[in-house]
This record gives structure tokens, C-alpha cells and sequence, in this order.
């Protein structure tokens, strides 16, 4: 158990539970791209809400537009039209920098090729959003907690190339609960490991979530690991075919 | 601030292997500067120290002829004012010294001492106490130098003119010893003044110098004494040295070399400059997944950039002590390539401001250099972790932090140039050469991309084609690659070319005629003698030319005197051509002119102005002498064809007026003339005459001198192959210098060049690994890149060349004002050199991706 769950829930982001605001919402998303020179639009007129401590799947086959919506969800790029808001914070307002405080403040991310930093040893990965929120002084021992947490006691020192691709992950979801995120992004986390391996990152993943009380948002195509989420939303050529919530 | 330091820290410790290339071409440039500034700050510590040994007075006072009566009155008075001041007095002329035992005979230069010179500083000889009993009479001291080249040994008989003396010991050490100095000018001898009468060599026509020297009680202000003197002095063509002045115009010419190294130092800083863009331009290529990823995690663009700054200084930083280290331990080195070539005996002292400021200049050029290529870390979209490889939105912002960036960058070269440059218009010169040098590349780097996609040779053979196309094919290095490696030769190229110049300018022009025997101070009636002799020995004989030795009385109606003396205050600094009310510089009116007549041009002359020579209706038209001056010294003094020059000529007074202008090409080896005057004014004056002849056979030449100067104890020769000898050490020394210099900037060079193939290389690695996926053998994949590095090299390289020559000629014709010649086949060789070491270093780099399996390669990476 991480020390403190307890005071998560006394969190300014707890408040948000009792209001009515959702933790996260968008508003008819569209997004195009240049691609040989012409306008190809990847994600049409998105609309959906997702209420604090929730988990939502988001699914559909390759090119779906599944990685441009969470792109867009977390503010790593602007819309075309349409808007995001985030924990009460319309992205669409921000600037590029004022988006990247916000994502060290209340975000937390999952890769599917993990993207630890290979400079960077187990630990220090993990204390990067800790450090970048002016946290050092608590840095340390709070990421030694997380390894243990995640079962890499004693890791701390190795750098990424050292460890294999599941301990990898575990590392990815130390450094993303590391700071305790309102909505943590997963892509396709498992993605790039076995099944065994990935079932352990993903039971970890949840124990987190319940533990932290932070909304997630899962991009996938494994059908399995959608199951899982309490809501499921079906991407079809970058529109919503099917949202199990409004079901 | 904290998450930046800390970050930068982690990072550095991963890739300091990788920033090898940026350390060290940073180490390299500095190494360079700290080592050439910390020993000009010794040197200079050194003239401060050695000074006074130098002048060996506290005054001295010299004259091309004996001092005048009023001159002696002056220096009388100098005496009264200073009582109790030491005086010394010194003749100085050339001669030549014969050992009848080993039959050796050797133009020297004599110095014969009266009194206690030198007052300040010690003279070694061996055996020792030899200077302290130069005052007895019948004996000399020589350099070692004249031991070896007459085969002599201590207690030989020198015969010096008439006389004849005992060779009592060899002079080691001196204070002001210029190594080369006396090898050009020949080896000295020094004598006692009661000896000079005897050897009767002080004759018409001969060239003497007359110091004194003077040795003042503590108390007293030489410059004091020098200021209220000076002009009576110099009106009567004497003139005054103190040990304050020579300190500073020596400081002021070894400081100007120094800076002119320094320049030479400073392009292999900025060279470094270039290595560090590069090597970082590479660095953040691979970092731009770790950047996208700080960015996903909610580090600003600012934090990024910031972190890479701050490792990119660290490194920089890191690069620069060991660049002063390395400086410092040059520079101990430097006294042994400088040696012959200085006055002062130079200890080792490192330079802590020089260390400090080749410290500052290092980290500031590597941030500076740094900043460019790592502000694009901030266009870096965190998207890039999505592994959504969108094509980058075609807007191309005009950014104004990148032209703030490239403004600091191009305004730090400026201040650099202009605080290392000699002056602040060749600093600022120094800057705009190389700005325009890199537009240059620049564009002839993108003219080839260009006229390669227009004109693609699609009839080559496969192999060739892909490695040309490589060159203009989406995200090509083209322009990176040719700006850094053609401004690495660029600068090498113009160094050569420099250099090859000014060198050859000191070559004595030795035509298979050309005369290589020159007799001197042959008197009107040893000239049948001295022919009789030439002819002996069957050598060609020339028409002996008269020299008739004469000073300026008035120009243009205004006495010499008076222009001499008003042109006192302040003292003419060296080179330096300032003269009251623009009148004649005062070198033109102190000296003595030796002048010859003739009634035609020699080969070696070209008229410029006035009509032919001698003019045809002269003397028939009556008036002054007309006279021919040599078009240069007419500028020095200020006159125009018209003006009238009155000569004082051994005592009387010749009126001659300006009335032809002559080009002299000094460098043809001919009894050259500053003023000619028409046959006829000057017949009956006292005159001597030298002649010329060429002997081919070294064994012929000397025992001809040895007969001349068994017959003719005055008549002084020269062996011009000896002078060119002299010449050629000085030249090697000088070479040596410059040359050790420039090897910074070469080495700088290949690390640049490394840093900039390295610089494509990342990018051709996938290439190559999906060709041989394909397919492709390992000898295709190489002859793929030879094709690329070849075109790469051929086109910097040629670049380089045509800008270089530019430069060159530029600096040659209008800086040092000389004539410009190319040196094609060695300048071909260098750029050929260029070329092969890019495709050295490009195929190196390739062959490690040839031999590995693909699958290895990509995992690598």
C-alpha cells in the first residue's frame, strides 16, 4: 500500500467530485492533418464527458483516430475545432507551456513502448514529474516507495536498458502515478508485451487507479483489456460508432 | 531551476561519450589561444624584465656618420646637466675578416668598443672574463659562428682591414641576442677603439654607425633628458634611444604578433564553434524522443531547451580547461619553436587572465554556437511519443528567438575578432570575411542541391545515382556538411595561400645569370686592380657602378634640420608614417642616400613619371641637376616631378631638381639606386664603386674573395648564395611559427570534419540498413557512399579553393601589399587532401554500418 491514499481523497481535486463538473470533457473534437500535401481529417465532431475517478476504454482498429483523441484529451496538440476541458480548465485557452504546467500538475501517461528517458536510471524516470512540479526534496523517497510498490525494489539504480520490457512498464506506471495525476492516459500499455506480463502491468494499473481514485483513460484494441474499463467508447474512421454509456 | 540542473547533470553522464566531438573542438581552439596569449603576456613580462640589458644604457645616441660639432656639443651638455654619468662609445660597420692560417675569408660585422658598454646586462664569453679585457689592444672577440665558418680557433690571427689580431675568445651569450639576426647580417667581431685606426677600414665610402652610450646617476629622468635634446640632436641626423621607449615600441610589435597568431588562434576557435553545432545538431536528433516525453510529462519548451543549454555549456566549459591546459603546456613548447627569432630570453610563466579569458571564450563559443541548433528542442511535439509521424505543418515561422540566436552568434564573432584582431578595421575585416565565406558555401551548397535535382545524371551507373541523389533528397545534410567542411579549408586554403605569398616574397631572385658575387667600397684607383684580379680567375667583369654618398640639405626650399627636429615630439612610433604638416618621413631626411649616375634604365627599372632618362635637352637647358627618384621613396618624401632637392655631397652643396620617376624591382639582384643622378655633376665627387660577377663554383667564389681580401683589405664581398642561406634559415624559422599555429586550426579541422559527416551519418545508417534489408552487398553500400562523400568533398573543397584564392588575394595585394601568385599544383594537392579525408572519415563511418547485420544496426539505434 502507498502511505497517505487517505489524504488523496482530501485532494482539492476530490472537491470536484461533490460539484457536478466532470473531470474530463470534450466538445464536437475534430482534428485534421496535412498529409501529401492534402487535408485528411482524423477525427470528427467527438463529444463525450467522463465524470472524476472514472475509466473509460477507447477502441477501434488501426487508423481509427483512438491516439489522436487521447493526443488531444492530455492538450499534447490543439484541435482543428472543438474543445477539451480538463479538471474544469478549457485546454483550447492555454498556450503551449500553460498545457505542459497543467499536464505536470494533473496528467500522468502510459506508453506502449514505455518511452522511458535511456539517460535516465529507473529512479530518476520516476522522480521527473515530481521534479518538474518543484518536488525534489520529496522526490526520492517517494519514487523508492513506487518501486517498491511495483515490485523493482532494489532497481533503482538500473538504467532502461537494463531491465526487461515488463519491468519497463512498471517503471512508465511508477513514474505516472508518481505525482498522484487526476486522469492518467494509457496507450495501448500493453501493447509491446507478452500476455502473462501484461496482465500484471494491468493489474497494477487498476490497483493504482482504485487506490488513487484517478480517472483513467485507456487507448486500446485488445478487447480484453477494454472489458475491464466501466465504459467503453468505439472508434470507427475518427468518429464515435458506439459509447456503452449512452448504451 | 533545480529539475534543469538536476536533468542536465543525468543527461551529460550518459552522453559524454558522444559529446567527445564537442569537448574537443572546443579543447583544441582554446588550447590554441590561451597558449599564443599566455606567451605574449610572458614575453612582454620578459622585455619588461630584460629591457634595460637590452639597450645596455639608459640613453644612447646614434648617427649613420661620425656626430657632427654640434651634435658633440649637445652631448656635452647632456654630460653637464647628468654629472657624473658614464659614457661608452661604439662603431659598428661591416668588414671582411680573413684567417691567413685556414686561408678563410667572411663578410662580419664589427663592433668596436670604447669604454664600459654594456653598462646593464653581462656578456659571456669563453673563456670567460674576455669582455672585461676587450679594452687592451690586439685582441677581438668574435661569435661562435665566424669560428666555424673561417675554421678558426682562440688565438688564430684575424686580419681585419690592415690589421691584424689575436682572436682571444668567442662571444656565448648576449643580452638582445637575435639568433637569426646574425646569421643574416653576418657573424660579429668586436674590438677595442684604440684598434680601429690600424685597420684603416674606415674609409671613404664605407657604412659606419656611431653610438654612445650613456650610463646615468640614479637620480636622473633619461626621458627627461631625452625630451629637452632630442630635437637639437635630430636636426643634426643623430638619434636618442631611452630604455622606456625601445620597452615600449618592442611591446607594441611583439604585442601586434601576437595578435596576429591570436587571429590565426581564433580561426581555430571559431572552427570549434562549428564542431560544437554540429556535434550538437546530432546530439538532439537522437533526443528527440527524450525531449517529446519531458514534454508529454509537462517539462515547458523553455525547461527543455534550457537543459540542453546548460549541458551544452557544462561540456563546453569542460572543453575549455582542457584547452587551457593544453594551452599552458604548448606554450612551454613555444620558446623552442620561437627561438632565433626573439631579443629576450623567454621564461615560462603561465598567464592566469590568459588562461581566464581562453576559459570564458570557450564556454561563451560553445553556448553561442550551441544555442541555434538546440532551439529547435522547442519545436519538438510531444505527439512524437503517439509514434504518429505526421508530416511537420508546412508554416515556417519566422521565429524571433532564432534570429536573436543567429544575431548573438554573428555578433559574438564580431566582438571576438575585434578584441583578438590587431586593430579594430581588420577585426571587423576578420568578421565580414567570414560571414561572407559562409554565405558563400552556403549558397554553392544549395546551388548543388538544385542543379543536381534539374540536371540529375540519370544515365549513371545505379550505385552512383543513389549516392548523388543523396545529396538533394528530402532532410539531405548538404548544406550542414559543405558550410563546415568548406569553412574548415576555407580557412586552411587562405592560410596556404597567405603564406606561400608572403615567403616567397623573401626568396632572392638567383636566375641562373644572375650575378651572385657582389665586391663593395672599391676605391677610383683599386678598380683596375679588382678587375685585373676578376679577370684572373676568368670571371665575367661588369662596368663597375659609382656610389656617391649624400644627405638631404633642403626639400623644396625647407631645410632637412628643421623638418628633423619639429618631427621629434612625440617619437615616430615603428611603421608608423606621421610627419608634421604632412611633410617627408623623417627616415627619408636622416639618412645617407648612396647614389649613383648613369645615362640609361637597367633592366630592373620602369619610368612612371617625367620623360625619358637622362632627360635630352639637360644640361644644354641649364638649371639644377635633374635627378631620377625612385617612386615609393618620392612618396615618403613628398615630392612631385619640379621639386628641387639640394644635396649636402661630402661637404658641398649640389642643387638637383626632381625630373623622373622610376618603378624599382627590388627583388632582382642589381645595384638598385633610391636616386640617380645624369652623368656629369657627380664625376669629380668622392665616390667608390661597387661591381658584380657571378661565379658558379662555391671552391672558385671563396678563394676569389680570399684573393680580393688579401689584395683589397677594404673592398668588401658578398656571397649571395651565403645571403640566401641566412635568408632561407630566417625563413624556415618564421615558417615554423606560423605553421605550428595553423596546426591547431587543422586539427580543429578533422574534428570538425568528423562532427560533420557524423552529422549525416545517423540518417544513412537507416538507409543503409533498409538497402541491405533489400538486399544490397556490403560493397554496393559502400561505393553508395564513397559516390556521396566524393561529390560532398569535390564540391566543399572547390569552394573552398575559389573563395580562398579571393581571400587570399585580397589580404596579399591590399593588407600586406604585396604581389599575388597561386601555387596550383601544392593548392591543388591540399584540396585533393580535403577531399580524400572527407571520403576517409565518411567511408569509416559507413563501414561500420556495412559490416554489422542489419538487425544489429537497427537495434542500435
Amino acid at each position: 500500500m502507498i502511505p497517505g491514499p487517505a489524504t488523496t481523497f482530501d485532494a482539492p481535486e476530490a472537491s470536484v467530485l461533490n460539484v457536478k463538473e466532470p473531470m474530463l470533457r470534450c466538445e464536437s473534437l475534430t482534428q485534421t492533418y496535412l498529409s501529401g500535401g492534402r487535408e485528411l481529417t482524423v477525427l470528427k465532431n467527438i463529444t463525450f464527458a467522463l465524470e472524476a475517478g472514472g475509466f473509460i476504454a477507447i477502441v477501434g482498429p488501426s487508423g481509427s483516430g483512438k491516439s489522436t483523441l487521447l493526443g488531444l484529451l492530455a492538450g499534447l496538440d490543439r484541435p482543428r475545432a472543438g474543445r477539451v476541458v480538463l479538471d474544469g480548465q478549457d485546454l483550447g485557452a492555454l498556450s503551449e507551456d500553460q498545457r505542459a504546467r497543467l499536464r505536470a500538475e494533473k496528467v500522468g501517461f502510459v506508453f506502449q513502448s514505455f518511452h522511458l528517458i535511456p539517460t535516465l536510471t529507473a529512479r530518476e524516470n520516476i522522480q521527473v514529474p515530481l521534479e518538474l512540479r518543484g518536488e525534489e526534496a520529496t522526490a526520492r523517497t517517494r519514487a523508492d516507495e513506487l518501486l517498491a510498490r511495483v515490485g523493482l525494489d532494489g532497481r533503482g539504480h538500473h538504467y532502461p536498458a537494463q531491465l526487461s520490457g515488463g519491468e519497463q512498464q512498471r517503471v512508465a506506471l511508477a513514474r505516472a502515478f508518481s505525482h498522484r495525476p487526476a486522469v492518467l492516459f494509457a496507450d495501448e500499455p500493453t501493447g509491446n508485451l507478452d500476455a502473462a506480463t501484461g496482465a500484471t502491468v494491468i493489474g497494477l494499473m487498476s490497483e493504482l487507479n482504485r487506490e488513487l481514485g484517478t480517472t483513467l483513460v485507456l487507448v486500446t484494441h485488445d478487447p480484453d483489456l477494454a472489458a475491464r474499463a466501466r465504459r467503453i467508447i468505439r472508434l470507427a474512421d475518427g468518429a464515435i460508432v458506439h459509447d456503452s454509456a449512452a448504451a | 531551476m533545480p529539475f534543469v540542473l538536476a536533468m542536465a547533470w543525468r543527461e551529460s553522464r550518459a552522453s559524454l561519450r558522444r559529446m567527445a566531438l564537442l569537448v574537443a573542438s572546443i579543447a583544441v581552439g582554446v588550447a590554441a589561444l590561451v597558449a599564443i596569449s599566455s606567451f605574449t603576456d610572458s614575453l612582454q613580462e620578459s622585455v619588461r624584465e630584460q629591457a634595460r640589458a637590452l639597450l645596455g644604457a639608459d640613453l644612447s645616441l646614434g648617427s649613420a656618420s661620425p656626430f657632427s660639432s654640434r651634435a658633440e656639443d649637445e652631448l656635452k651638455k647632456i654630460l653637464g646637466e647628468a654629472r657624473g654619468t658614464d659614457v661608452s662609445r661604439l662603431v659598428r660597420f661591416g668588414a671582411m675578416a680573413y684567417v691567413p692560417r685556414t686561408t678563410g675569408a667572411r663578410l662580419v660585422q664589427v663592433t668596436a668598443v670604447e669604454g664600459g658598454y654594456p653598462f646593464y646586462g653581462r656578456i659571456e664569453t669563453s673563456p670567460p672574463g674576455g669582455w672585461e679585457r676587450l679594452g687592451e689592444a690586439g685582441g677581438v672577440l668574435v661569435d661562435p659562428a665566424l669560428v666555424s665558418a673561417l675554421d678558426a680557433r682562440v688565438g688564430d690571427t684575424l686580419a681585419l682591414g690592415e690589421a691584424r689580431l689575436a682572436i682571444r675568445g668567442v662571444v656565448t651569450s648576449m643580452p638582445g641576442d637575435v639568433a637569426v639576426q646574425s646569421a643574416a647580417l653576418g657573424p660579429r667581431v668586436f674590438m677595442s677603439a684604440r684598434d680601429l685606426d690600424a685597420t684603416g677600414l674606415l674609409t671613404f665610402g664605407s657604412r659606419a654607425r656611431y653610438e654612445a652610450y650613456l650610463k646615468l646617476p640614479a637620480a636622473e629622468d633619461p626621458l627627461r633628458l631625452a625630451l629637452r635634446h632630442r630635437p637639437a640632436l635630430a636636426a643634426e641626423r643623430v638619434s636618442l634611444r631611452t630604455v622606456s621607449e625601445d620597452e615600449e615600441s618592442l611591446n607594441e610589435t611583439l604585442g601586434r604578433l601576437g595578435r596576429y597568431l591570436g587571429l590565426v588562434a581564433l580561426i581555430a576557435v571559431l572552427l570549434g564553434g562549428l564542431g560544437v553545432a554540429s556535434a550538437v545538431h546530432v546530439f538532439i536528433k537522437r533526443k528527440i524522443e527524450t525531449v517529446a516525453v519531458l514534454r508529454c510529462l509537462g517539462a515547458t519548451g523553455g525547461m527543455v531547451l534550457a537543459v540542453y543549454l546548460v549541458q551544452a555549456a557544462a561540456l563546453g566549459l569542460l572543453g575549455s580547461a582542457l584547452g587551457v591546459a593544453i594551452g599552458l603546456g604548448v606554450q612551454a613548447g613555444l620558446p623552442m619553436v620561437m627561438a632565433g627569432l626573439l631579443p629576450v630570453e623567454v621564461r615560462f610563466a603561465p598567464s592566469w587572465p590568459a588562461a581566464a579569458a581562453g576559459l570564458g571564450v570557450g564556454l561563451w563559443v560553445a553556448a553561442a554556437f550551441a544555442l541555434l541548433p538546440l532551439l529547435s528542442v522547442r519545436d519538438v511535439s510531444p505527439l512524437v511519443v503517439l509514434r504518429r509521424p505526421y508530416e511537420a505543418d508546412g508554416r515556417k515561422r519566422r521565429d524571433p528567438v532564432r534570429i536573436l540566436a543567429a544575431t548573438l552568434l554573428a555578433a559574438s564573432v564580431v566582438v571576438l575578432a575585434v578584441l583578438e584582431a590587431p586593430s579594430r578595421g581588420s577585426g571587423i575585416g576578420f568578421a565580414l570575411g567570414i560571414g561572407g565565406a559562409l554565405l558563400a558555401l552556403w549558397a554553392a551548397a544549395l546551388a548543388l542541391s538544385l542543379a543536381l535535382r534539374r540536371f540529375f545524371p540519370s544515365r549513371w551507373p545505379y550505385l552512383w545515382r543513389q549516392g548523388v541523389a543523396n545529396l538533394y533528397r528530402p532532410a539531405n545534410q548538404t548544406v550542414m556538411v559543405v558550410l563546415a567542411l568548406g569553412f574548415g579549408a576555407f580557412l586552411l586554403d587562405t592560410l596556404f595561400l597567405v603564406q606561400h605569398n608572403l615567403l616567397r616574397d623573401l626568396r632572392v631572385d638567383a636566375g641562373a645569370d644572375r650575378p651572385n658575387l657582389v665586391l663593395f667600397d672599391i676605391q677610383p684607383d683599386q678598380r683596375a686592380g679588382v678587375e685585373a684580379e676578376l679577370r684572373k680567375a676568368g670571371l665575367p667583369v661588369r662596368e663597375p657602378v659609382p656610389i656617391v654618398p649624400m644627405r638631404i640639405l633642403s626639400l623644396k626650399g625647407q631645410s632637412a634640420g628643421v623638418f628633423l627636429a619639429a618631427g621629434t615630439v612625440p617619437r615616430r612610433a615603428p611603421g608608423e608614417r606621421r610627419t608634421p604638416r604632412g611633410g617627408p618621413n623623417p627616415w627619408t631626411l636622416r639618412r645617407e642616400y648612396r647614389s649613383t649616375y648613369r645615362g640609361a634604365l637597367t633592366s630592373s627599372e620602369k619610368t612612371t613619371a617625367g620623360g625619358p632618362w637622362p632627360p635630352p635637352g639637360w644640361p644644354a637647358s641649364g638649371g639644377p641637376a635633374p635627378i631620377s627618384i625612385e617612386k615609393e621613396l618620392a612618396a615618403e618624401l613628398g615630392v612631385r616631378v619640379g621639386d628641387d632637392i639640394v644635396w649636402d655631397v661630402q661637404g658641398r652643396s649640389v642643387s638637383s631638381r626632381v625630373a623622373h620617376l622610376r618603378d624599382v624591382s627590388w627583388a632582382r639582384f642589381e645595384p638598385n639606386f633610391f636616386v640617380v643622378f645624369p652623368p656629369g655633376p657627380l664625376d669629380l665627387a668622392p665616390q667608390s664603386f661597387v661591381t658584380l660577377s657571378r661565379v658558379d663554383d662555391p671552391q672558385l667564389r671563396a678563394s676569389v674573395q680570399r684573393r680580393i681580401v688579401e689584395s683589397f683589405p677594404n673592398v668588401t664581398t658578398i656571397d649571395l648564395a651565403q645571403v640566401q642561406q641566412a635568408l632561407d634559415r630566417i625563413v624556415s624559422r618564421v615558417a615554423l611559427a606560423i605553421r605550428f599555429m595553423a596546426l591547431f586550426s587543422l586539427a580543429t579541422g578533422a574534428v570538425v570534419l568528423v562532427g560533420a559527416v557524423a552529422t549525416s551519418r545517423y540518417q544513412r545508417l537507416r538507409e543503409a540498413v533498409l538497402l541491405k534489408t533489400l538486399g544490397a552487398t556490403r560493397s554496393q553500400i559502400l561505393r553508395i557512399a564513397l559516390a556521396e562523400y566524393v561529390a560532398l568533398g569535390l564540391l566543399a573543397s572547390a569552394t573552398a579553393l575559389l573563395l580562398a584564392t579571393g581571400a587570399a588575394w585580397g589580404l596579399v595585394r591590399y593588407f600586406f601589399e604585396s604581389r599575388f601568385s597561386v601555387p596550383a599544383a601544392q593548392l591543388s594537392a591540399t584540396a585533393l587532401a580535403i577531399v580524400a579525408l572527407t571520403v576517409l572519415v565518411g567511408m569509416w563511418t559507413s563501414a561500420e554500418v556495412a559490416r554489422k547485420p542489419p538487425l544489429e544496426v537497427l537495434r542500435a539505434e
